[in-house]
């Protein structure tokens, strides 16, 4: 998997603006590190009904189409965590370089799975993800997304005490199954091709314009 | 019979799935199936009978997940669980009336532990104890621990069980397709650390089916002296109108299994699996013969993912992190500055060592803790195998407790008190033991008198069933300028002790050239005559390029190295480096600018070297420099990389500075306690602060991540800490900022608090009643200086 450089330096906050070299060189050799590491994967598909959200108008709304649902957890594993330390023992440039790289290239994987969720002859297209934690959609949530896939036992996924995910590159999310038409239409509604359009939060630095 | 005898006659076969059966027995989703042990024992006795009957004769109690917590919703303790789970399997066993064995069953924990999540070594421990006093109350047989995906938990629970009852310990670990656990260990790493636990048998379950654990299995037994045991998935899982079945026929799994058979003394079934096959198994393997468990020659240590054999080539260990005669780590250690730990043991991993040392024995401090956590924490960064070195016999006990791995333990010595400690230790945990030749009446001056007390030694361990494979004799080095006999001394019985013991070496070899001029000399000459003599393992620096030099040499001269690919690596292009790139870099302060660190510091040096006023330095060129980049970054002409190297490049430059400065008072701009409140472990964010608080001359004490109200509390006073910085990630801790808060007023300590963090809003900071909340790094920044200003 090539790493976005483009998105890295959006998520380090340069916005379009052009990276010095040596950062550059960072970004590399982060690139460099990363290679050999191998993503984790569950999704478990089901009804939406059977999962039973609630709580949350942000999702019911999001989801309204999407009579089934895959409930997707990936994650950059435990050494991808031990790398992070390293590259942050080191000094902190190269620390808050290798979250940012480690952020996109899990996003990317990510992606990737799930396009090869999807199954146009079965006329199953996947609109945008939806996270615990984003609009009202509760953190909460994170264990039983975890429990339901199994997380912990098939791919070393666990929540702390706290309720954080470690490893701490991970996602979980549940991603909407439905007909072609109604996919796109949802992508025009909104700003782009669907992440920020569907967060509520204005003023994130990071929202994509 | 006894489990263990049984064992050795003959091979025992273990019973197939439970989940599966039990949910096929009508167990509603999500009900934790050991809670059927005393809601439905029936129908838990009669699968065991089943299995029995099929010609198992290890019965699995239903109790894998029976932890407090997963429990508790249920009202039952792990004890009646326990009870009437070996109840079911006795039972059964006396219905079908033949001869078998109860093994107690221990699941994982459910959570990760420390560093990769929040579980505490000791906390997991205790999680597996009631289980295996139950097992040893109610009659078991022996204990099975499985589908353990990570070795440090497995260590927990053996430590629990070993601490907690007497059974014999069956480990299986759940492997992945490239023969890697979870956290990263593979089979080697896995058996250095459970054959130095004494587990009774080892080997693998889940994961895979018979065909994708039949690599493990080789690799298993070619390295394993003890027995193994293998119990696969029905073959692979997929879904099928929204339930997972397993694609392997009970036939074909026992064909598969048949292929291993003769290298299993253990054979059972995981997920998927049922009677049937049970049954196809044991049918076609019951006649197929056990090859006899060989017990293997070699010593490896391990660290929590990989293992090092010692013996075969030489290996080099580091020897940085020893605070004798370095400044620095002493002030370090101090400080508790951790970083700096991790750095150095870092640039040793970089440098070429394949072991690396730690010993943080200073008088002043708590060794007993310190050197744990300093493991510890260099485990959670470092891939290589760690040398515990300590004096004390408590500290090597707690970091060999906590060690994820196994350890070389330096050391144990001829000295009767040291025989006493060490010994029982090393047959606790395991470990590949450095003994040196010295007892009660000193160190002998001849080649015969320091093999004579290796001997005893090996002896001696022998006795605590510590083989003689573990061992490794350092024969001490002693200065050739207090006797000029006593290289030779050195060198004469590094090569009897290989020769008439058959056991490994050691010398820390730089002690040679105590006294001397030019050491590096006459340390890389006694170093390549160690090796010729049979040095194993050299306790030296990998930093330096002189004794690297030797060593790479060495290897490529005597076959070590094909290609001489190692020593060309190592030292091709060397002389480039010196090349100095401070003719495109016109001043210092254009350095800290762009944030460029190796120039800052040769231009730093040269500036003193050259009589400059540090102060001048420090106040006319470097901060000005750093507000220039402070204030480029807030109206968004740069960013947060270009930021931190320019902070980290004037960290850096003033530590060389502050060597110069006369006196260390007037050199720090004020002190600023930072933490990461309770609960939340991460920490970049607060790092960065700290980074950039130091290269404004703060000094940052940094209490880390998970900090505890109650310890900021405690430490500002202590300390007489008048600004605190405390960060929070999550909406779910940061109520601990504002305990935090409260204590400190309830306390009556005078002192300020900024605060910061992902969730982190002006709103929220003003409601727990913070006294200024930091967008970012910089206002946390320029609050520090109004704040000290004021002061």
């Amino acid at each position: 998997m090539k790493l976005n450089r483009n998105e890295v330096a959006r998520y380090l906050g340069y916005g379009k603006k052009p990276v010095e070299a040596h950062i550059d060189a960072m970004i590399t050799e982060c690139e460099t590190a990363m290679r050999n590491l191998r993503p984790l994967y569950i999704a478990r598909k089901t009804s939406k009904d059977d999962f039973g959200i609630y709580g949350s108008k942000a999702v019911q709304r999001h989801l309204a189409d999407c009579p089934f649902v895959w409930v997707v957890v990936v994650t950059l594993g435990s050494e991808a965590d031990r790398l992070l330390r390293v590259f942050s023992a080191s000094n902190m440039a190269k620390g808050t370089v290798m979250h940012a790289c480690m952020s996109v290239l899990l996003e990317q994987y990510f992606m990737q799975y799930l396009e090869e969720l999807e199954n146009p002859q079965k006329e199953e297209y996947l609109i945008s993800p939806y996270s615990p934690g984003y609009g009202d959609f509760s953190l909460s949530w994170q264990s039983v997304f975890l429990e339901f896939v199994d997380a912990g036992r098939r791919i070393g996924v666990y929540l702390t005490e706290a309720g954080m995910l470690v490893p701490e590159k991970t996602i979980t999310a549940i991603v909407g199954i439905c007909e072609k038409k109604q996919r796109d239409r949802k992508r025009r509604q909104t700003i782009c091709d669907g992440h920020c359009g569907s967060c509520s939060e204005g003023d994130c630095t990071f929202r994509k314009e | 019979m006894q489990l263990v005898a049984a064992m050795e006659k003959g091979r025992l076969f273990f019973d197939g799935g439970m989940g599966s059966m039990l949910q096929e027995c009508g167990l509603p989703e999500g009900l934790l199936p050991d809670v059927w042990n005393i809601e439905n024992p029936t129908t838990v006795r009669d699968i065991h009978v089943a299995y029995l009957k099929a010609g198992a004769n290890l019965v699995t109690t239903n109790t894998f997940g029976a932890t407090e917590e997963k429990l508790a919703p249920y009202g039952y303790s792990v004890d009646d669980i326990m009870k009437a789970g070996i109840r079911c399997a006795m039972d059964a066993i006396q219905e079908v009336g033949k001869e078998a064995f109860v093994m107690a069953d221990l699941g994982p924990t459910g959570k990760l532990l420390k560093p990769y999540g929040d579980l505490e070594f000791e906390d997991a421990v205790s999680r597996f104890v009631p289980r295996a006093q139950s097992a040893q109350k109610y009659g078991a047989h022996g204990v099975l621990i499985e589908t353990m995906s990570d070795l440090y938990e497995m260590k927990s629970a053996i430590i629990a069980v070993k601490e907690h009852c007497d059974l014999p310990i069956f480990a299986t670990l759940i492997f992945d397709e490239h023969g890697k656990l979870l956290t990263g260990g593979d089979a080697k790493s896995a058996i250095a650390m459970l054959e130095g636990l004494g587990v009774t048998a080892l080997g693998v379950n889940c994961g895979l089916g018979p065909v994708g654990l039949q690599p493990v299995i080789e690799e298993l037994f070619t390295y394993s002296s003890l027995p193994l045991i293998c119990q696969p998935n029905a073959g692979l899982p997929r879904t099928q109108e929204g339930n997972t079945v397993y694609d392997l026929p009970p036939e074909e799994f026992a064909d598969q299994m048949e292929k291993m058979a003769d290298k299993l003394s253990v054979m059972g079934g995981c997920c998927g699996t049922t009677p049937a096959y049970i049954q196809a198994m044991v049918k076609r393997c019951e006649n197929i013969p056990v090859k006899p468990v060989k017990k293997k020659d070699d010593l490896f240590v391990s660290s929590y993912c990989m293992a090092v054999e010692l013996g075969k080539k030489p290996t080099v260990i580091g020897e940085r992190l020893n605070p004798t005669g370095k400044k620095k780590l002493k002030q370090a250690l101090k400080d508790h500055d951790i970083a700096y730990v991790l750095k150095e043991a870092l640039q040793q991993v970089e440098a070429g060592a394949d072991i690396l040392d730690v010993n943080v024995g200073m008088p002043e401090l708590d060794e007993v803790s310190l050197l744990s956590e300093c493991v510890q924490e260099i485990q959670s960064v470092v891939t290589l195998p760690l040398q515990i070195d300590s004096s004390d016999a408590k500290a090597m006990e707690r970091a060999l407790r906590y060690y994820n791995g196994k350890a070389l333990i330096n050391s144990v010595n001829g000295k009767e008190e040291s025989l006493n400690t060490i010994l029982p230790l090393v047959q606790k945990y395991g470990g590949g033991l450095i003994c040196l030749t010295l007892d009660d009446e000193g160190i002998p001056d001849t080649v015969e008198g320091r093999v004579k007390i290796a001997r005893k030694i090996i002896s001696r361990a022998k006795e605590y069933g510590i083989d003689k494979r573990e061992i490794i004799v350092d024969p001490l080095t002693l200065p050739v300028s207090a006797g000029e006999r006593n290289a030779l001394v050195t060198l004469g019985a590094v090569k009897a002790i290989k020769e008439e013991l058959g056991v490994k070496t050691v010398l820390g070899v730089s002690n040679v050239s105590f006294g001397l001029p030019r050491r590096e000399l006459m340390n890389t000459a006694f170093f390549t005559l160690a090796l010729q003599a049979g040095l194993d393992c050299a306790i030296i620096n990998p930093g330096s390029e002189e004794m690297m030099g030797a060593y790479r040499a060495f290897c490529a001269l005597y076959g070590f190295d094909a290609n001489s690919e190692q020593y060309i690596a190592q030292f091709k292009d060397t002389s480039k480096q010196e090349v100095v790139k401070t003719e495109n870099v016109s001043s210092l302060a254009f350095a800290i600018e762009k944030g460029l660190l190796d120039e800052a510091l040769l231009l730093a040096k040269q500036k003193i070297d050259s009589g400059e006023d540090v102060l001048k330095i420090i106040n006319e060129e470097m901060i000005p420099a750093l507000d220039r980049v402070g204030r480029a970054f807030e109206e968004g002409q740069l960013f947060l990389p270009q930021l931190l190297m320019s902070a980290e490049a004037t960290k850096t430059s003033f530590e060389v500075l502050k060597e110069a400065m006369p006196s260390q008072e007037g050199q720090s701009a004020g002190r600023v306690l930072l933490a990461t409140v309770k609960g939340d472990i991460h920490d970049i964010g607060k790092n960065i602060v700290k980074v950039l608080l130091e290269s404004y001359r703060f000094e940052v004490l940094d209490l880390g991540k998970d900090v505890a109200p109650e310890t900021i509390v405690e430490t500002v006073k202590r300390e007489d800490i008048t600004l605190i910085g405390l960060s929070a990630l999550m909406t779910t801790t940061a109520p601990y900022m504002k305990e935090t808060i409260t204590q400190l007023k309830h306390e009556g300590v005078a002192c300020r608090v900024f605060v910061g963090g992902a969730v982190i809003t002006q709103e929220y900071a003003n409601q727990i009643d913070a006294d200024f909340y930091a967008k970012d790094a910089m206002e946390g920044v320029h609050f520090a200086q109004k704040h000290f200003a004021a002061q």
